[in-house]
């Protein structure tokens, strides 16, 4: 494996272990859904752009297929578990437009 | 040649060759029965009952700007949540804000969702189509003015990028 590659499937795999430390540290089930459902795709775009320096043009189109359906479909899973938490059992923050306008009480 | 541009308009004809790209991407090799197969397949979903409308057009350039747009948002924020998750105090002020964006976006409020998204530090957790609104949960509550203009931003682009006909003309 080439050092370029290398770099980047390291890199990768670096952003994947702060999401892991991120979704132990952050305080609310928000914060945690963005470092857990955020860095993943980041964590994929990197491991791929390494793994494909190394693969044929055939390995590299199935990797920007892959990532497109993951870059595509990921933030729409995120934000269903993000509007599933609000509607459920809303954490308290310090500025809630969305309970302001809807006339829920995150209290 | 009529009969072959009003079945085969420019548009559809770049839909299929994206789609025979993909096919053969998923097999993982071009040859003559991949793309036999895949044209036959892409033929199949573009036809007009089952296919995307194709109402508005394209614009390339705006939307060459959105994309790059993102992908910068997309590295500056992965550093900035990665630098919040290292550094032992949490200097994280949650915040869930509403957005307005032009009404005109309405019609690309899944584009702008996924873009905003898409980006650590921000994300939708719910639209209001009716008054195209859209709530945004953001991890640095100080920065709530930029992001807001930041969206609105990316959503004028999105409309630009992909103009759409005006509300009266869109099927609903």
């Amino acid at each position: 494996m080439s050092p370029v590659a290398a770099a980047f499937v390291l890199l990768g795999s670096f952003v994947s272990l702060l999401s892991g430390i991120g979704v132990l540290r952050f305080r609310t089930p928000y914060a945690r859904f963005h470092a857990a459902g955020k860095a993943s795709p980041i964590a994929f775009l990197l491991v791929a752009i390494g793994a494909s320096l190394e693969t044929g043009w055939a390995g590299r189109a199935e990797f920007v297929v892959v990532a497109a359906a993951l870059v595509l479909t990921l933030p729409v899973a995120v934000h269903l578990l993000f509007r599933a938490v609000h509607r459920t059992e809303p954490v308290p923050i310090g500025r809630d437009d969305l309970a302001a306008d809807t006339g829920i009480d995150p209290d | 040649m009529r009969l072959l541009r009003r079945h085969f308009p420019i548009r559809r004809v770049i839909l299929i060759v994206g789609l025979v790209a993909a096919w053969c991407a998923l097999w993982n090799r071009l040859s003559v029965a991949n793309v036999a197969s895949g044209l036959l397949a892409a033929v199949v979903v573009s036809h007009r009952s089952i296919g995307p409308p194709g109402i508005g057009g394209i614009r390339l350039r705006p939307l060459l700007k959105l994309g790059v747009i993102v992908g910068q948002d997309l590295v500056m924020s992965t550093f900035n949540v990665a630098y919040e998750v290292i550094t032992p105090t949490d200097y994280t002020e949650e915040a869930i804000i509403g957005v307005d964006l032009p009404s005109n976006a309405r019609a690309h409020m899944m584009l702008i969702a996924v873009a905003v998204t898409v980006t650590p530090g921000t994300a939708v957790i719910d639209v209001d189509p009716d008054t195209s609104r859209i709530y945004l949960h953001i991890l640095h509550a100080e920065r709530a003015e930029a992001t807001a203009e930041h969206v609105q931003e990316l959503a004028e682009l999105a409309c630009r990028a992909l103009p759409m006909p005006t509300d009266s003309e869109v099927p609903s």
